[in-house]
């Protein structure tokens, strides 16, 4: 048997979708998160290689030592595998492609994001945010015994430390409800700032639904008798969507670890 | 920046178009002008949240359980509170629009 394992996002999204990764109180869970966890910090971290693709290599014997088992970036050659399983182009050459108007992505793998309304090319207006960087300037919820939170430190103003750091997976969707940083849709009436209103109507409400879930390995978590849906994705981010709200219109309720500025859409 | 009659009053007026998630309520505290009344955060939640239930809100489950949106069986703000805190610090995990109640304006 070879001693590599090939590891593209399907398969890390298979794996998120094992019991093993989400079943509270499985023996396996801790190791299998850890190694799912690996395999997308190699394949999206700040290390993944152009290539896109990564190995998992189990143990061996090298040289007479003994080599623990790791994942790591695969050897750039055409026909592996890998991040290209998405709409991605590898770099050409071994020149990183710096990104052009409408395309974002990873380091040389430019990928061109579109205007979840009209599919339009979307113009970035700034970098991409740094994996352990502060988001909006304001924290998670922080547990405090529990699901807590913490006052300001003195009124009228937000705690200083850091928010939760956002997975470069989860920062994917952020993109999409907040491209650039600016949430989409309107802020209507007294809701709160992260809960957003989109033109749209049902028809709206299921486009939007389909282009946050395709692709992302989402599992169908609807509870029975439910009228509407609900996915729990590969990186953790739970989707809901109910087709009746009190106002009559739909709506889809949003969680992606780390993440507040968008919480609810309404359409 | 707001005052927690402020929050409460907005909160009542979006409840028109939906009811109010608990990830929202916390929302609500951290931009506050005033602290809640309260020795540690949990009670200062309680606080705010019971002012919100002296203003009519009444506590529901997730419209996503089943059976959805069903109001809490319990009667009276003091059980409803106390409730709260049990789920509340039971939670292992940052709130999410599935956990504890949502707030309904009848």
């Amino acid at each position: 048997m070879s001693e590599k394992v090939p590891i593209d996002a399907a398969g890390l999204r298979a794996a998120v979708s094992d019991e093993r990764y989400w079943r509270a109180g499985h023996p396996e869970r801790d190791a299998w998160r850890a190694w799912v966890t690996d395999g997308f910090q190699a394949m999206y971290g700040s290390a993944a290689r152009p290539s896109g693709g990564v190995v998992y290599v189990r143990a061996y014997i090298r040289n007479g030592l003994p080599v623990a088992a790791h994942t790591r970036g695969a050897p750039s050659s055409a026909g592996e595998g890998g991040i290209n399983d998405r709409t991605a182009q590898p770099a050409r050459g071994g020149q990183v492609e710096t990104p052009g108007p409408g395309e974002v992505g990873f380091p040389g793998i430019p990928l061109r994001r579109r205007n979840l309304l009209d599919d339009a090319l979307v113009e970035p207006v700034m970098a991409r945010r740094p994996e352990d960087g502060p988001v909006g300037g304001r924290r998670g919820v922080i547990p405090e015994g529990g699901g807590g939170y913490r006052p300001p430190s003195r009124p009228g103003q937000t705690p200083g430390s850091q928010a939760p750091a956002i997975s470069p997976r989860s920062q994917e969707l952020v993109d999409m409800v907040a491209p650039g940083g600016q949430p989409v849709g309107s802020q209507q009436g007294r809701a709160r700032a992260n809960i957003r209103t989109l033109p749209g109507g049902p028809a709206g409400a299921e486009a939007m639904l389909g282009r946050l879930t395709q692709g992302r390995g989402a599992v169908d978590i609807t509870p029975p008798g439910h009228l509407g849906r609900m996915y729990r994705l590969d990186d953790g981010t739970i989707i809901g969507y109910r087709p009746l709200t009190s106002s009559g219109s739909p709506s889809i309720d949003i969680n992606i670890p780390g993440f507040t500025a968008v919480k609810k859409l309404h359409f | 920046m707001p005052t927690m009659r402020d929050e409460i009053s907005d909160f009542w007026e979006y409840a028109k178009i939906d009811d109010v998630t608990f990830p929202s309520v916390l929302d609500a505290l951290r931009g506050l002008t005033e602290i809640p009344p309260g020795k540690d955060d949990t009670e200062r939640m309680l606080h705010f949240v019971g002012l919100m239930l002296d203003q009519g809100f009444v506590p529901v489950s997730s419209p996503y359980a089943d059976p959805p949106s069903a109001p809490w069986p319990e009667q009276g703000n003091a059980a409803v509170l106390r409730r709260l805190r049990q789920e509340w610090e039971a939670l292992d995990h940052d709130v999410t629009f599935l956990d504890l109640c949502w707030f309904h304006r009848p």
